[in-house]
């Protein structure tokens, strides 16, 4: 180093930490709202902040969490698949229907899983390689699924669920957590920073960001858009297999309607429905703050039927605060 | 229980009455008739034992029987599949009325030429032939009672109940009424603290009786108003709290089966479906095949059949829940 060199502090500096960009980031502005949540919902509930409260939202929301992981990919990736909550039932009906017929925990976990490659592989291929819309043929495909879910089980709630197959879910393998919250953890944080790291699964955001440029770039999209899809119904098939684990019986209506309530935590944690633009954390968290501003209203056993009003405006402030803070941006 | 199997004993008086009043006519060949029954969240499986009943009826009667009905529960869904098929004139319909706009659906399809039978929640101000199904107001009576005795056998003279619900199926919010007017005037030291909505789904049930649980810890009993109990036996699994609040549901699968014998769930109700499938699809076919025309004043607007059978109600309990397992528990 020469005299001349001098030392310039980094703050504002392109190569420093941008403190600013980073607090402004959808991901921290619904981890602040986590935070007010929580500090108001303390205040509110002396049961909120309790060992036994903070155990029943994580185990709660573990099954749409790991659903959001795939769901996020698709959107990121410029898709949307609104099959994924008729994915967890099939998968759930399976895996019953298996251990009905005297078959071992491996086998049904694999054929739980394949239910996943299966129908994700028929979505991926209409949507990549037919070239359909994948709203519409999401939207066929989760009919077509839920019936074949009523058509498997014939109606029935199937309950020959081996012990050792519960405890995959119930038991408390780490630290004393349940299993079902420590897979899903990994799954999160697994599947966050491949996303955000590696090359092939940025592939998706790039993708999602613009097509056309995709195609220049030499990635061959209809692949990456059927693993894509193959790759969250897997997710959404392990999310089934959670389901009855936890449960210990599998359910033809099990997960009805869980795809609008998931889509809604995603774009709440900062995923773009026109592609291009989210995160696994970022869903992760808006699956979390959901969970807990439904808490927070069962809690104080607030009447049903105004919970959905509660509900609703806080899902507009969030996304509001959001549209100002960009609007800061912007100015 | 007194009302539930009085009502039980009428059912079987009026449909063996019914049967024997009009034997010679099943003789007859009526193999092109078409009975559809039309019923929300068809996959559902509440209504296995309703189209058994339903299908066992139509082959003993030698007619076709159709089941069908949109995979969500969407009452305006309902309505418009009713419309759609009432085009294809069918004989008659068997339908549940879950929701107050069915009574419109009824009366035009109703007028279309097609007769409706509901079973399980009715229409009463439709032009609907008759209803085989139970007094939800009653039933909800007999679950106020139900918790009550369970809670008190544990020793307690005042209790909280919490209740869980789906609150977009209205007939449930008859049972609701039913329970709390029974606990107001027979026993009011006992009162319900907490509503929640669990969506008809398992999973929410959990999640959202573990967190009713922690935000009304002095909570006594639980009564689960829709089929969704296997959601309370693993929520008090996972709490831990199995036997120490007391729990009734609905309904007979086997998931709440194994959550009684494993002493998660006391006890469940059971309205006999069954009998309201068979039943409501014979007495459409009495009615449509005029085998009941002979009744007095049927020309000047004489209900030509019982306006309400209820099918009867009971409890199953650990001591004999095995006998209605299909499958098993693990």
């Amino acid at each position: 180093m020469t005299a001349t060199q001098v030392e310039r502090p980094s703050l504002g500096r392109r190569e420093g930490i941008e403190w600013k960009r980073i607090l402004l980031t959808r991901e921290m502005i619904v981890f602040v709202m986590i935070l007010l949540l929580g500090i108001a919902s303390t205040m509110i509930s002396p049961y909120f902040l309790t060992a036994a409260n903070i155990k029943n939202v994580v185990i709660g929301m573990s099954v749409e969490m790991v659903v959001a992981i795939g769901l996020t990919l698709v959107l990121i990736s410029g898709g949307i698949d609104l099959s994924v909550a008729s994915v967890v039932a099939l998968s759930a009906v399976v895996v019953a229907l298996v251990f009905d017929a005297g078959g071992s925990v491996p086998l049904a976990l694999f054929a739980g899983i394949m239910s996943g490659v299966i129908v994700g592989a028929v979505n991926g291929a209409l949507i990549a390689y037919v070239n359909l819309n994948p709203l519409i043929t999401t939207l066929g495909t989760m009919t077509i699924f839920r019936s074949a879910v009523y058509i498997l089980s014939g109606g029935y709630a199937m309950s020959s669920i081996p012990a050792s197959f519960k405890e995959i879910a119930n038991g408390t393998w780490v630290l004393g957590l349940p299993n079902l919250v420590v897979l899903t953890v990994l799954l999160v944080l697994v599947f966050h920073v491949l996303v955000a790291n590696n090359v092939w699964f940025r592939k998706f955001s790039f993708l999602g960001g613009s097509e056309m440029a995709a195609v220049r770039a030499g990635i061959n999209t209809r692949r990456l858009k059927m693993l894509g899809y193959i790759i969250c119904s897997v997710l959404a098939a392990v999310a089934g297999i959670i389901v009855v684990a936890r449960l210990g019986s599998s359910f033809p209506n099990t997960a009805q309607g869980m795809e609008l309530r998931v889509i809604t935590a995603v774009i709440v944690g900062g995923c773009s429905i026109y592609g291009g633009k989210g995160t696994i954390i970022g869903a992760a968290l808006g699956v979390l703050f959901l969970a807990l501003v439904n808490n927070i209203l069962v809690l104080n056993s607030v009447s049903v039927y105004w919970q959905g009003v509660a509900s609703g405006c806080v899902l507009i402030l969030a996304i509001l605060s959001d549209a100002i803070i960009n609007r800061g941006k912007r100015s | 229980m007194n009302i539930s199997l009085k009502a039980a004993a009428c059912a079987a008086v009026i449909g063996g009455a019914v049967l024997g009043a009009i034997s010679p006519a099943i003789a007859d060949d009526h193999s092109d008739q078409r009975y559809v029954m039309v019923v929300p969240i068809a996959g559902h499986p509440f209504w296995v034992p309703i189209r058994q009943g339903a299908q066992d009826a139509a082959d003993q009667l030698g007619v076709e029987f159709e089941f069908t009905g949109p995979v969500e529960f969407d009452a305006i869904a309902q309505q418009n599949q009713m419309e759609q098929i009432a085009l294809t004139q069918p004989t008659a319909f068997l339908t549940g009325a879950f929701d107050p706009s069915m009574s419109d659906v009824i009366d035009r399809v109703t007028d279309m030429g097609v007769p409706v039978a509901t079973f399980d929640s009715d229409a009463p101000e439709s032009k609907r032939i008759t209803f085989v199904g139970p007094d939800h107001y009653n039933v909800g009576y007999q679950y106020g009672k139900k918790i009550v005795e369970l809670i008190s056998a544990e020793g307690k003279d005042e209790g909280q109940i919490g209740l869980l619900t789906a609150i977009n199926q209205t007939n449930l919010q008859v049972r609701i009424q039913g329970l709390k007017d029974y606990l107001a005037a027979n026993a009011p030291s006992f009162e319900v603290v907490a509503v929640e909505d669990n969506q008809g789904d398992d999973q929410v049930t959990a999640e959202r009786t573990k967190t009713m649980l922690l935000g009304n810890p002095d909570i006594d009993g639980i009564v689960v108003i829709n089929a969704t109990g296997t959601g309370v036996a693993t929520a008090l699994t996972e709490l831990d709290m199995k036997g120490k609040v007391q729990v009734v549901t609905s309904d007979v699968f086997d998931p709440i089966l194994c959550g009684i014998m494993d002493g998660a769930i006391q006890t469940t109700s059971a309205v006999n479906t069954y009998l309201e499938g068979y039943m409501s699809l014979l007495l459409a076919y009495q009615y449509v095949n005029g085998n009941v025309d002979k009744v007095p004043g049927a020309d000047v607007g004489v209900s030509k059949l019982p306006p309400v059978i209820d099918p009867g109600l009971f409890f199953i309990t650990e001591e004999n829940a095995e006998v209605f397992l299909t499958g098993s528990c693990s």
